[in-house]
């Protein structure tokens, strides 16, 4: 028998199954059956409320920068709407002051 | 299997497997009182958790692996090693048998002086006598960190018992 199969089984032996001192049962069954500490509602309303709160105060603010970011972006538009068209109308002038 | 509406059904479930739940977390906390502190909490969390088990086997794993690691983070807690040193212990009168009382419990306090991970994988091949893929599978790690583990936690045991060896039976 090699040294690892003796120590092994040796491990085997002194690792055992060990039965409780006393039956476990009585002790666990009191226990689930005991009531446990009442829960405190207001804890878990207001809890609730300040995750609601919160919620709504988030989407109200993403909103606002989503119609700011918007409004910046209409008016970048605007500018180089109003860019092209300058840029247009002097090309026209160029034109015309040719064809005259 | 939801037994906890069903008090004499749960009892029935505590009295068949007390003897592995405390077994296995006496040998991970080297203290039979702790032992049964853990074995009554694992089974408190059994009776919340008894509706999402859904057979007998898969009782025997989830209260495996509870017992586990609800002993090793009781272990952690109180951050106490074995209360007998191997050094301190005394040599031993006669040779070293299979049988041997004393060395059976240099052995237990040996797995005891274990890193926390390689004692559980020891308790659970040697007590629960299981293969290194359901201890795995139980520990949530790999195949090859269980045998790993094993290994390293055997070279420590041999270590440890050939240092308990009589002069004697060494030669």
């Amino acid at each position: 028998m090699t040294i690892d199969r003796e120590l092994e089984n040796e491990l085997r032996a002194a690792l055992r199954r060990q039965p409780p001192p006393r039956d476990l049962t009585p002790g666990v069954l009191a226990a689930v059956c005991r009531p446990g500490p009442r829960p405190r509602r207001w804890v878990a309303v207001l809890a609730a409320a300040c995750v609601l709160l919160a919620v709504v105060a988030g989407m109200a603010q993403w909103r606002e920068q989503a119609a700011r970011r918007q409004e910046a972006a209409a008016r970048a538009d605007a500018r180089q709407l109003v860019f092209a068209l300058r840029l247009t109308a002097a090309d026209l002038g160029r034109v015309q002051r040719h064809l005259h | 299997m939801d037994v906890s509406s069903d008090p004499d059904a749960f009892a029935q479930l505590v009295r068949v497997h007390q003897a592995m739940v405390f077994s296995l977390a006496r040998h991970l906390l080297g203290d039979a009182d702790e032992a049964e502190e853990v074995a009554q909490e694992v089974f408190c969390k059994l009776f919340q958790h008894a509706e999402a088990l859904e057979s007998d086997r898969h009782v025997l794993f989830w209260l495996r692996r509870v017992t586990v690691h609800q002993a090793l983070d009781h272990g952690r807690r109180r951050r106490v090693r074995p209360r007998v040193g191997l050094e301190s212990a005394p040599e031993p009168l006669a040779p070293a048998a299979e049988t041997d009382p004393w060395r059976a419990e240099r052995l237990r306090d040996a797995v005891a002086a274990l890193p926390p991970e390689q004692r559980a994988a020891v308790v659970l091949r040697y007590e629960e006598d299981m293969e290194p893929g359901e201890i795995a599978q139980l520990l949530r790690v790999s195949v090859h960190t269980v045998k790993s583990r094993l290994q390293r936690a055997l070279r420590q045991l041999r270590a440890t018992a050939s240092a308990c060896q009589p002069e004697t039976s060494r030669r």
